[in-house]
């Protein structure tokens, strides 16, 4: 089961082996999607998933009560945090084509439109520029992502680099400011 | 911009961010050195800096960490105040927490998320009110539960449930006992009363469900307090919790005690004795600090298996001391068949107090019949379903309880009860050490291979006798042991004399109405149903069932077990109307003693469901179960086992009524969700895939099918071994999909090698291995062996005629086959013979519209037509017509039917309403397409041989023209008989995609040999003589088949298969000839003369 799984993986992940982290993000995906497709099978029409309490309920049914330490559950919304930009960037991207008259196409319920709260900024412009963000300051892009997508303070996100606080909030002022310039230029 | 940019910048618009703003856009343009576009770009950084961006990424997507998990502690909860935290786990967070009204400090269990639904609350609320009214010092109170706001040193959080429950303020069970060094004695004292704490809440109807030692807390006063009663199920009623509940995470702190049957994932089993258990395993825990099985380093399923098949530890083992009465006791407890159990925490409190007083105990030493049952077990892969053996040899001794149960309850003397007791255990004592001989015979080491168990038996069984000459109880006990295990084994005819002596015995020496004489009535017409000699068995099932009625009274397990009994053997009859009344019987039983709602009510209401459905009466069933389904959504939520398997019978259901697409997402559905709730290797799950498969392959995605049962396959070899039936059902199932996809080599050696194993384990006469000669046969159709199929079709019939009877429709079912199958191959005459039968026993067993019903009366109807016994083909076929025509979507079967009818009249001169018949047919025809338009077009052309054969050819050349203008009239596109080769085409679900992940998509295709059906049997080709198909090159064999299916396509290389095969002038060659030059046709293509002479029949 993949639960099991999960708890190695975390634990592997915990004590730094690299590629547990990568094969973390599609069980974590995978089991957001899943449990998503479940909440909306019993909620009525019209109803808005929180990315939030999809993670927490993602995580009580992953991990449960075996507490896999700090590390642990930092390395798990680490994974949540990557998955929960690719669920959001496709639900923008479909937004948008409906929009453009993309039309409705017949998706596998998998690919399904799931109807998750999107935050107010533009996820699409804000995943251009983190893309190319990874690409050239691969440490601030990671920022972003424990941060932001994965809600860990700074002062976390700290812990979670192994450097000092003071210097994520001076790089985090930073990448705010230069992303906000990449958007503000796209819209321009 | 690429890195070094980026840090360019960033180094800059920090050196700034550390001066004076004034002195900032000076000191840019000495840092940018005349790099413009770099000055210009920190300028907007720093811009944007000094206006705050607003709300610019200052939300999380995900909220923080500590929060979103619940490790915040809240300040308060409704108007409860936080205290402290108590405690944690994957149901939520324990916290001591004030009351204000009354005020009290209470344990607040608050759940880690909000309620599902207002239905959800509502029903949480209202059984926790229920919890709040066991009132009892062994148990911690519940006050109140609801949903609350909770509040946070950071704001307030939405709602979430909570319990408000008596505080206890004490340490574990354990903790005390060490801490107090508790001996023995004073140990077995503590757990007699948490024993009599339980056994109070059972009185009320309460069952604990997750009893382990970290919720049995011992106060100051060292009142042991038994936490969270009934928790565990209120909790799991919000199925987003249930689903929780099942992950790992959850499970592995009570894995350890949970009974069997709560393993095995079947809520609706557990009742109060699956708490005896628990109390067991408690008591094992609580004597010697460890556990009865050793778990700990398990992966789950492993974990799992080891409760459910392992022999516990004996206690003697951990601690000598503990040897004796005590071991017995608590083995008793963790007994894995409830049955075998204590029958409730209060018989198990007085055995504890028994051994307390050094008073005999009731339960009595297992320890040869645990080394049987582990005999038995190693022997499972060979023989199959040997655990239930093993059940059969535990109920043999615990008879002599009841016996003693019996004696004082009949006669009230105490004497006799001493008496029947020292009997009882002469007689247990006896048998055991017969048994005890018996393994020891059987023993593996010494002659260094596994002994059969049915050499052990053989050897056994032949030395009884002799052993217990004088004692005839004794021996009627063993024999009993003897008999149930061969019949568990399949070796009805070896169990069958054990079972009558003893039977004959116990009648004799103890009397009619002895506990034991039933039980042997009882278990000899077991024998026989499961036999087949369901004669023999009725007048035995009837009377066990009026005995225990009249000795175990109306609501006991006996008496349900023997109801149970009879209603099985009237279904196998079926005469299902009989089984009807017992079914519903233990419904309203169960109703009036449990109400409406209660889950074995429900199952009851379900079986009753599954009897509709076997009858054919599909909108009861669907009623039935729509409700049944609807309640238990309802009560125990929509992802609870039991709603899952209304599921899954809903599903089967849909499939019976043909509604696939339907069948199909229902069945994927309920296949995910157990796959997501119940795990992949479920047992459950694992029939959901082949359920699942079972309609894929009827839509004729059988690649996905086939994969999907692989998978089932898969699981079961691991979880049943290779030969047991439950394998065998997959297998075969996965043999019907490789035929559909045309691996007929692949098919028939699958076929040929469950065949092999069900004679082998189940006897050439039960119904499965039938069911394979049947399956198999198809395949040898297909393969063009149609001798080796009739065979088959005819060892099944004659199996079945034994074993069933004549009126079962099973044995009707053969009948159709073979009937048809002997139509197919020319010889009208045997071909009615059976179909007289088939129809006989079909239409008093199904609804006339039932499919059966229909292709054996269209069949009889035109083998009658072949023999020119025409007056009595007539009338078949007007109930036929006005069957189809009461029916929606049986056109094609109308226009056939009415064709048919058309030729039966023109063949008695009738012409009266030939022009009626015929005209109606044609209308409809045109109303159809694909397979059923060209079929049509063939049985036109059949009714114009007919009359051309009578000597009629001015009507048929007059119908021929008239159906040129049909054509004409109209668009080319629908003429008769158009359409293409009928395929059935079936949505692909999208659903697909997440059930069989890599599941190549399959080319639909259909066969009319595994789908048999009037609108695509070849039997209107009239009578035809193959050409001894056995020897044709297979090719030739395969395309001539694909010629008949799909008329038309494959042109002339098909024909000249075809002829090849089933020569020139046969009726094969005819037909495909004439429907090749109806296509044509239809198509404007000028008929070509073709190679190969047609003659008509």
């Amino acid at each position: 089961m993949s639960d099991e799984l999960i708890t190695r993986t975390l634990m592997a992940a915990s004590r730094g082996e690299p590629r547990a982290a990568d094969e973390l993000l599609p069980l974590v995906y995978d089991e957001l999607r899943r449990l998503a497709h479940a909440r909306l099978a019993r909620a009525p029409r019209g109803t808005t998933l929180q990315p939030t309490a999809l993670v927490h309920e993602a995580y009580l049914r992953l991990v449960g009560d075996r507490d896999p330490g700090w590390n642990g559950r930092a390395h798990f919304f680490a994974a949540a945090a990557r998955a929960m930009r690719n669920i959001l960037v496709d639900r923008a991207r479909r937004k948008a084509s409906v929009k453009h008259g993309g039309g409705r196409r017949r998706v596998a319920m998998d690919d399904a439109d799931l109807p998750i709260e999107l935050p107010n900024e533009d996820v699409l412009a804000l995943d251009e520029a983190l893309t190319r963000l990874e690409a050239a300051d691969p440490r601030k892009a990671r920022i972003v992502m424990l941060h932001y997508f994965g809600g860990l303070t700074l002062e976390e996100t700290a812990e979670a680099l192994d450097t000092s606080p003071r210097t994520v909030e001076r790089e985090w002022r930073f990448t705010r400011a230069f992303l906000f310039t990449q958007l503000a230029g796209q819209q321009a | 911009m690429d890195g070094a940019r980026i840090q360019q910048a960033e180094q800059i618009f920090r050196e700034l961010l550390a001066v004076d703003p004034g002195q900032r856009s000076s000191l840019l343009v000495t840092r940018c050195a005349g790099d413009e576009p770099l000055r210009a770009f920190v300028a907007r950084l720093l811009d944007h800096d000094a206006a705050g961006m607003g709300d610019f990424m200052r939300r999380p997507v995900i909220a923080g960490l500590p929060a979103a998990l619940g490790l915040e502690t809240p300040r308060r909860v409704g108007s409860y105040t936080v205290l402290r935290e108590i405690g944690r786990g994957g149901m939520g967070v324990v916290y001591e927490a004030q009351q204000l009204s009354p005020r009290r400090t209470v344990a607040l269990k608050l759940m880690p998320h909000g309620p599902a639904s207002e239905d959800a609350l509502r029903r949480f609320r209202q059984e926790a009110e229920a919890l709040g009214r066991v009132e009892h010092p062994g148990i911690a109170r519940i006050y109140e539960a609801g949903s609350a706001e909770v509040t946070t040193d950071t704001g307030a959080n939405a709602a979430r449930p909570f319990l408000a429950m008596e505080l206890v303020s004490g340490e574990t069970l354990a903790e005390h006992a060490r801490r107090r060094r508790l001996g023995v004695r004073e140990r077995l004292e503590l757990l007699a009363r948490v024993c009599d704490a339980v056994h109070h809440a059972h009185q009320k109807g309460v069952i604990h469900r997750d009893l382990k030692p970290a919720n049995i807390l011992v106060n100051d006063q060292g009142q042991p307090k038994v936490l969270d009663f009934g928790v565990a199920h209120i909790i799991a009623d919000d199925p987003a919790s249930a689903a929780m509940r099942t992950s790992t995470g959850q499970l592995l702190g009570t894995l350890a005690f949970m009974s069997p049957e709560q393993l095995a994932g079947n809520p609706w089993r557990l009742d109060t004795r699956s708490d005896v258990y628990a109390l067991g395993v408690v008591a094992f825990h609580l004597l010697t600090g460890r556990l009865p099985y050793d778990v700990a380093d398990l992966p789950i399923a492993a974990a799992a298996r080891r409760i459910a098949e392992d022999r516990p530890l004996p206690l003697g083992t951990v601690d000598r001391a503990l040897r004796g009465d005590v071991q017995t006791t608590v083995a008793k407890a963790l007994e894995k068949d409830p049955a075998q159990r204590y029958a409730s925490a209060h018989a198990f409190a007085e055995d504890i107090r028994r051994c307390l007083r050094d008073e005999p105990i009731a339960a009595h030493p297992p320890s040869v019949l645990y080394q049987w049952g582990k005999f038995a077990r190693r022997n499972r892969a060979l023989v199959g379903g040997l655990a239930a053996a093993f059940a059969s040899l535990l109920i043999g001794l615990s008879a002599a309880a009841y016996g003693l149960a019996w004696a004082s309850h009949e006669r009230n003397e105490k004497a006799a009860a001493l008496q029947a007791e020292t009997l009882a255990r002469a007689e247990a004592e006896a048998v055991a050490a017969f048994l005890a001989d018996m393994l020891s015979a059987a023993d593996p080491k010494r002659d260094g291979r596994e002994a059969r168990v049915i050499d052990v038996l053989d050897a056994a069984a032949a030395g009884v006798d002799e052993r217990f000459n004088a004692q005839p109880l004794p021996q009627a006990r063993v024999r009993h042991v003897i008999g149930t295990t061969y019949q568990w084994l399949g070796a009805y005819d070896r169990a069958e004399p054990h079972l009558r002596w003893a039977r004959q015995t116990r009648q004799e020496l103890l009397g009619e109405r002895h506990p034991d004489a039933i039980e042997s009535l009882h278990e000899l017409g077991a024998l026989y149903n499961e036999w087949g000699r369901f004669a023999d068995a009725e007048p035995l099932n009837v009377r066990a069932l009026q005995l225990s009625r009249a000795v175990h009274g109306d609501v006991s397990p006996q008496t349900h077990a023997a109801t149970h009994e009879l209603a099985l053997l009237y279904s196998r009859q079926g005469r299902y109307a009989e089984a009807l009344p017992l079914q519903k019987e233990a419904l309203a039983l169960s109703r009036r003693l449990l109400g409406e709602d209660h889950a074995a009510t429900l199952t009851s209401a379900n079986g009753l469901g599954v009897l509709y459905r076997r009858l054919g009466r599909y909108d009861d069933a669907l009623a039935v179960y729509d409700a049944t389904l609807a309640a238990r959504r309802r009560t125990l939520g929509a992802e609870h086992a039991d709603t899952l398997v209304s599921m899954n019978n809903l599903a089967h259901l849909y499939r019976a009524l043909g509604r696939y697409d339907e069948a199909l997402e229902l069945h994927a559905h309920t296949l995910e969700t157990r796959r997501r709730v119940l795990s992949d290797a479920h047992p459950h799950t694992i029939m959901s895939m082949d359920n699942t498969a079972m309609v894929l392959a009827d839509l004729e995605h059988y690649d996905q099918a086939r994969a999907l049962h692989l998978e089932a396959l898969e699981h079961k070899r691991r979880i049943y071994g290779d030969d047991a039936p439950e394998t065998l059902v997959s297998l075969n199932n996965l043999a019907v999909a490789c035929t559909g996809l045309e691996e007929y080599d692949q098919a028939a050696q699958i076929h040929e090698r469950v065949l092999a194993t069900r004679r082998r384990v189940l006897g050439d006469e039960h119904q499965e291995t039938t069911i394979s000669m049947d399956n198999l046969a198809q395949v040898l159709l297909k393969l063009g062996r149609l001798d080796d199929a009739r065979g088959l079709f005819q060892e099944s019939l004659e199996a079945r005629r034994r074993a069933l009877g004549e009126r079962h429709p099973l044995f009707a079912e053969s009948n159709l086959r073979l009937g048809r199958l002997l139509l197919a191959q020319g010889d009208p005459a045997a071909a009615a013979e059976r179909l007289d039968v088939a129809l006989a026993v079909l239409s008093a067993t199904l609804p006339p519209e039932n499919q059966k019903v229909r292709q054996a009366r269209f069949a009889l109807a035109r083998a009658l037509h072949l023999l020119d016994r025409h007056d009595q083909a007539e009338p078949l076929l007007r109930a036929a017509l006005d069957m189809a025509a009461r029916q929606d979507g049986f056109a094609a079967e109308w226009v056939r039917v009415s064709l048919m009818l058309a030729a039966v009249l023109a063949a008695q001169e009738r012409h009266e309403e030939l022009d009626e018949l015929i005209t109606g047919a044609f209308e409809r025809a045109l109303t159809l397409d694909g397979r059923a338009r060209t079929d049509a077009a063939g049985a036109f052309d059949e009714l114009l041989e007919t009359l051309r054969r009578l000597g009629r050819t001015d009507l048929a050349d007059e119908w021929e023209n008239r159906r040129r203008r049909f054509d004409r009239a109209d668009d080319g596109a629908g003429a008769l008989p158009g359409g293409g080769p009928g395929r059935r085409q079936s949505q692909v679900l999208p659903i697909h995609s997440q059930v069989v992940p890599n599941a190549a998509s399959s080319t639909p295709r259909s066969d009319w040999l595994t789908t048999p059906s009037p609108s695509t049997s070849p039997t209107h080709c009239g009578p035809l003589q193959p050409k001894s198909p056995s020897t044709m090159p297979r090719s030739d064999w395969l395309t001539a088949l694909s010629a008949l299916r799909s008329p038309g396509h494959g042109g002339s290389t098909s024909m000249r298969a075809a002829a090849r095969v089933f020569g020139t002038g046969s009726a094969v060659t005819t037909i495909w000839s004439r429907s090749l030059s109806a296509v044509r046709r239809a198509n404007g293509v000028p008929n070509v003369a073709t190679s190969v002479p047609v003659r008509s029949v």
